[in-house]
Formats: C-alpha cells, sequence, structure tokens
C-alpha cells in the first residue's frame, strides 16, 4: 500500500500513516515524503510500532518502506 | 548521546539564550515573545502607533535568518507553498489577537511560568485545551491541503526582506524605537541577532513547537517536543531563581494581567490556531525561514495582526483586556471552530 504525504502539514501525515496501520495490520506500506522533519517521524512512529524502515532518497523526496 | 539527552542539551541551550537576553536588557518575564517582537516591529514601522511597544525587534531576524541558513546546510530547505495561503494568513491574524489578549505567544507563557506568574499557568490550561482541540479535528480529518514546490527565489523573499528590515534599522533612523515601556528595553542590537540566529538553527535541528509538543502526546503519546520546552522551562526557572526574578503570584507581574478567564481564552485561541496551522508562532517563523511560503504568509498574518490589535484596541495591558478585545477573541475561536469543521481532507 502506497500513501503520497507530500506537501501535508505536521501532523497530518503522521495520522494518515497511522490510520493506515490501523486499518491494515501487518501490512507493508510504502510512504512518500518530501520534508525531513516528516519523514523523521514516520520512522520513530513505524519503529515504536516495532515494524522494520527502511529510508531512500528519491531526488529531493523520501521513499519510506515499512515492513 | 542518546536523542533524549540532545532534547534536554536542546532545550537547555534555548532557555539559556532566553536568560542571555533577560540579563542584557530584554524584558525580564519577555525576554523571548515571538508575538510581542513581532509586535514591537510592527510598530517600528508605524503599522501600529503604540509607543511602548515599537523596536526592530534582531532576534525575530535572526530566527528566520539562522533558520534559513542551517536549512541549507542540512539541505532541508525547500521553496514551497499553495496550501491555503488566506487561510493560513487569517490564522496568523486570529494567533495575534489570542496572544495579545493574553499578553505573550507561547513562548512566552513558558517565560513567564519560569518567572512565577501565575497567570501564564492559568494561560497554558488554556492553551493545552486549545491544541487538544485542534488535534480533534486533525484526527476528524482537518487539512489545508498540500504544498508544493515553487519558484526557489519564493523562499528567500522573507528571510531578504528581514535582513533588509535589519541593516535599515542599524543604518538608519528609518524605524521608530519606544523610549519608554517594554519596547524600549533591549539587549544590544549584536547580541539579539546572535540570540535569534542561535535560537532559530537550534529550534530549527530540535523541531521545538509548543503546539506541537502537546499535540504530539494527545495523538502520539510521544513527548519529545515536550522534553525541549520542558528543558527551556527549567534552564529559566533557574536563571530566575538566581537572578531574583522569581516572583510566586498572580498580581503585580510585569506586562501582565489578572483576568483568568480571558487569559485562558486568549492562550486557547492560539493554541487552537496553532494545530490548525502546523505549528506555533516560533515554528512558523522556523519553517518560513526553511522555505515555507505557507508560513511566511503566516508571519504576515500575525504582522498585520499586531497592527489590527493596537489600531483598533484589541490589545491588553497590565490593566487588563478590552472590552473590543473580548469580542474578537470569542469571534476568532468561532471562525477557528468552523475551519476546525469545514477544512477536511481529500479521501485516498
Amino acid at each position: 500500500m502506497e500513501i503520497d504525504v507530500r506537501g501535508l502539514s505536521c501532523p497530518e501525515p503522521v495520522l494518515m500513516v497511522m490510520d493506515a496501520m490501523d486499518e491494515n495490520p501487518g501490512a507493508q506500506l510504502t510512504v512518500r515524503s518530501d520534508a525531513a522533519h516528516t519523514r523523521d517521524n514516520i520512522v520513530k512512529l513505524a519503529q515504536n510500532e516495532g515494524r522494520s524502515v527502511t529510508v531512500t532518497e528519491n531526488g529531493r523526496n523520501y521513499v519510506i518502506q515499512i515492513e | 548521546m542518546s536523542e533524549k539527552k540532545m532534547l534536554v542539551v536542546w532545550g537547555v541551550i534555548l532557555g539559556g539564550i532566553g536568560a542571555v537576553l533577560a540579563f542584557f536588557g530584554n524584558p525580564g518575564n519577555m525576554a523571548f515573545c515571538i508575538a510581542c517582537f513581532v509586535r514591537d516591529m510592527a510598530g517600528a514601522s508605524r503599522f501600529h502607533q503604540a509607543a511602548v511597544v515599537q523596536y526592530m525587534r534582531p532576534e525575530i531576524i535572526g530566527l528566520v535568518i539562522g533558520a534559513f541558513v542551517i536549512s541549507l546546510g542540512t539541505r532541508e530547505y525547500r521553496s514551497t507553498g499553495g496550501s491555503s495561503p488566506m487561510i493560513r494568513f487569517l490564522l496568523g491574524i486570529i494567533t495575534m489577537i489570542g496572544a495579545l489578549v493574553f499578553l505573550g505567544c507561547p513562548l512566552r507563557m513558558v517565560l513567564r511560568m519560569a518567572g512565577g506568574d501565575l497567570n501564564a499557568y492559568v494561560a497554558f490550561v488554556g492553551f493545552a485545551l486549545g491544541a487538544a482541540t485542534g488535534s480533534y479535528f486533525l484526527k476528524k480529518g482537518f487539512s489545508l491541503g498540500r504544498a508544493y514546490d515553487t519558484q526557489k527565489v519564493s523562499g528567500y523573499v522573507l528571510p531578504g526582506i528581514l535582513a533588509l528590515l535589519l541593516v535599515l534599522s542599524v543604518a538608519t533612523t528609518l524605524f521608530t524605537a519606544s523610549t519608554e515601556g517594554p519596547g524600549s528595553m533591549h539587549a544590544p542590537a549584536i547580541i539579539s541577532l546572535a540570540a535569534g540566529l542561535i535560537f532559530g538553527a537550534i529550534a530549527q535541528k530540535a523541531r521545538t513547537c509548543f503546539a506541537g509538543g502537546i499535540r504530539d502526546a494527545v495523538l502520539m503519546k510521544n513527548f519529545d517536543l515536550l522534553i525541549v520546552i520542558g528543558s527551556l522551562f527549567a534552564a529559566m526557572l533557574v536563571y530566575n531563581l538566581a537572578a531574583g526574578g522569581f516572583h510566586l503570584s498572580f498580581a503585580g507581574q510585569p506586562v501582565a494581567h489578572t483576568e483568568h478567564i480571558w487569559n485562558m481564552l486568549g492562550m486557547y485561541t492560539v493554541g487552537l490556531a496553532a494545530v490548525l496551522a502546523g505549528g506555533c508562532p516560533l515554528r512558523q517563523l522556523i519553517l518560513a525561514g526553511q522555505g515555507s511560503g505557507d508560513s511566511a504568509i503566516y508571519v504576515a498574518g500575525m504582522f498585520i495582526g499586531a497592527a489590527i490589535c493596537h489600531n483598533f484596541g484589541l490589545a491588553s495591558s497590565g490593566n487588563g483586556t478590552t472590552g473590543a478585545g473580548r469580542v474578537a477573541c470569542v469571534v476568532c475561536i468561532i471562525i477557528l471552530l468552523v475551519l476546525g469543521m469545514v477544512c477536511k481532507r481529500e479521501k485516498r
């Protein structure tokens, strides 16, 4: 499942990812973000939930994979 | 060093900067206040005529430029805009009205708390309730929509204007400066500027946000931002205790009033507006520095809001609130509640 949080103000991206995690427990999520603070918050959220996270830079954006 | 310890260090440095500014001449319980200082700048450039609150504050200029420079260095700078700019302009105006009914932004509220001002504790309850109300709207799907990349130069405009204001304020007599009252109390410009630059750079790195601290605690049980703010409070408390600036009372606090309901509602307005805008006044200045045109519009709203407050008698004083200020505050809360209900996130 893919979530595009580019351009959204804090903490909307985190809330969207939280909702997606609740609705699809354990599903693999791909989050596209364009801001470092959003990236950090989502990584922290996923780690708090005990999920493994990888971040790759794609141009000026970040692709966050939550396994 | 662990991440949590680092947050404590950042907070202590921010509090230390407040102490340095107070030591060198800024008003003790207003050592650093975003709302008050933007208001002073509006006065210095004659957007309002309140003689006691006019001074081109280098701290604000330093904050934005500090965040601008560090975000260029860390490649976090990005010129963006287009997320409901006029709503953000309105939120900036509303923030200033709420802040000037209470007499301070969230940063000054914490500094006042550290000075023993019990009115600020009352206001904190209002602020937390406002931020919690905003969090409720967010949970229900509130959104101002997406921002998009703009011309790179767009993000340079606000730091550029502020740099120009700084040069003009030092090199010319173009701007007014108070000879009495809070506007006349200030540290030497070079210290104010340095303090602003460092504060801005750290606040950018630590993502410091007063509204965000409460919002993250409510929505995510995450207390990272509150650690920074708690440490800032502790550092300023220690300074006040050491320098004899701690006076635990409601009455007799400088540039403060004791109307509990309006201290609470003023900061309720600020807390709610800040969460809807995605950050407190400090955070908006930082985001504007790192290229957000939407935050720059919010800052412009605060500037105009300050002029509105003083030109039309909405701002409180040590003597208390004004009738017009009380009406405006209630109208602002109604507008915020309507915005909270009608601005919905796009469906996935």
